[in-house]
């Protein structure tokens, strides 16, 4: 067969398995799955892509500030819960809630803290006993 | 003077006249063209000069312009992918290190 064609053939076809290739949870090293713990049982079964992105997650995991990957380990767990669909849509909604003015955001962040400054003090307080 | 005469008569007249000439100009007619022939100047085509690569073949042509195509367009479309995942990954990041809850984002 013509050499230059076979080239391109071996690189085209090097490439698309590169882009295929998908980790089983076993093959991910000590510090990656300490990090992506919460989707020890579900990764065998993620598509490639949330693969990656996880995988991008924990190669960034050490750069970040303490307290960013405190927060990152918490919203982890409940971001493992969510299906592949509704991470979509999560970042979608996330994208468009950073387009909005500053100050509108700030107003809503307000009101989510407060409203989680409630929540936490009725968790807090026991339950007053009716007489 | 004007007389009309057509292709054919022109080539019948120029026969004529080739049959006409004498043994001398013939030769010198001869000898003028072999060495306008040795003089000629082949230029190589192109292709044919890329040797190697192409081999002078338009069906090889074809198919090097067709891999070369499709590589391209492969390697673009996984350089996209490549720049969306990264992106979402991005995006994912701060997602989850922003103080807002995932759960908001969640219909």
């Amino acid at each position: 067969m013509f050499t230059p064609v076979r080239l391109l053939v071996g690189l085209a076809l090097s490439m698309i398995a590169l882009s295929a290739s998908a980790r089983p949870w076993e093959k991910l090293d000590s510090r990656q799955r300490d990090i992506l713990a919460p989707f020890a049982s579900s990764w065998n079964v993620l598509p490639k892509e949330e693969q990656q992105n996880l995988l991008g997650i924990a190669e960034h995991y050490p750069g970040l500030a303490p307290e960013k990957q405190q927060r990152l380990r918490e919203q982890l767990d409940k971001w493992s819960k969510l299906t592949p669909a509704q991470r979509v849509r999560a970042r979608e909604k996330f994208e468009a809630f950073s387009k909005v003015p500053a100050e509108k955001r700030e107003t809503v962040k307000q009101m989510v803290r407060e409203q989680q400054a409630n929540q936490a003090d009725s968790a807090v307080q026991p339950d007053t006993p009716s007489r | 003077m004007n007389i009309k005469v057509n292709q054919k008569e022109i080539a019948h007249l120029l026969d004529r006249s080739a049959e006409r000439m004498g043994g001398a100009t013939l030769k010198g007619l001869q000898l003028a063209r072999q060495q306008a022939l040795r003089h000629q100047r082949v230029t190589p085509s192109f292709w044919r000069s890329w040797d190697g690569l192409l081999f002078g073949h338009r069906r090889a042509l074809s198919w090097s312009i067709t891999a070369i195509a499709a590589t391209l367009l492969l390697v673009n479309l996984t350089v996209w992918q490549h720049r969306s995942e990264h992106n979402r990954g991005h995006i994912d990041i701060a997602i989850l290190t922003d103080e807002m809850p995932v759960d908001i984002y969640v219909d």
